[in-house]
């Protein structure tokens, strides 16, 4: 899976601990999810799309992204 | 933390004290947990060893052993110890597999250890009966070494799928 939620999480001036906190999960598992290394269930992915008030598929793709973070 | 019930205050202190215990972050790394796996694997094969050749220096093993597991467990705490309703998703997902590879890894260990006994009794019954003299290093070295696994494989297990920061 690719995952752009670093950089949106960083725009949104939240550190992985609040985002966590928010959403509900540990912190370390924002750390897998912004690597690619963790697929959500789509409830989580919601919920963090949600509070990052971005569409989910700004957040993860099955492929690669390849516009500018931004540009949708 | 996805915390749905929470029974009594009691579990609570319990859950608190495990969540903030930072004390052993520096076990908790990529590295130090394979490097946990791997001395925890010597340890097991080197007690067994130790048992059938010079029995004392088994009860050392032992003991280094039980160091090498406390300290593996406090590198997967978290995710070993903490109840259900307090992991969230990813986390209850690496421990259910890690507890299916536990478990495949020692029925793997025990079906060959107990296909190796049939075939050896088999090999070397008479009249349907074999008698095997049984030190007391080898029984303590084949009791050691399924106590070990038993107690050892869900954190090593644990340990290879969580890999940390």
């Amino acid at each position: 899976m690719y995952s752009r939620l670093e950089e949106w999480r960083a725009a949104k001036g939240l550190s992985r601990n609040e985002l966590a906190d928010e959403v509900g999960v540990h912190y370390q598992t924002i750390g897998y999810l912004e690597r690619g290394e963790y697929s959500p269930s789509l409830s989580l992915a919601l919920r963090i799309a949600a509070l990052i008030e971005v569409p989910v598929e700004q957040l993860f793709s099955l492929t690669p992204f390849t516009q500018a973070k931004g540009t949708q | 933390m996805m915390m749905s019930a929470r029974p009594n205050k009691s579990l609570e202190r319990q859950v608190d004290s495990v969540m903030r215990d930072t004390r052993f972050d520096w076990l908790r790394t990529r590295r130090s947990r394979i490097a946990l796996v791997a001395v925890m694997i010597v340890v097991l094969v080197v007690n067994a060893a130790a048992w059938l050749l010079i029995p004392l220096a088994g009860i050392v093993f032992v003991l280094i052993g039980a160091v090498v597991w406390w300290a593996l467990r406090m590198s997967v705490r978290v995710i070993a110890d903490l109840p259900e309703e307090y992991l969230d998703e990813r986390q209850n997902q690496v421990r259910d597999r890690a507890y299916v590879d536990a478990y495949r890894w020692f029925a793997a260990v025990t079906l060959v250890a107990a296909t190796a006994g049939l075939v050896l009794f088999v090999t070397f019954s008479t009249n349907d009966q074999w008698t095997v003299t049984l030190s007391y290093g080898a029984a303590m070295a084949a009791f050691w070494t399924f106590e070990g696994l038993a107690l050892a494989l869900p954190s090593m297990a644990l340990a290879l799928r969580e890999r940390g920061e």
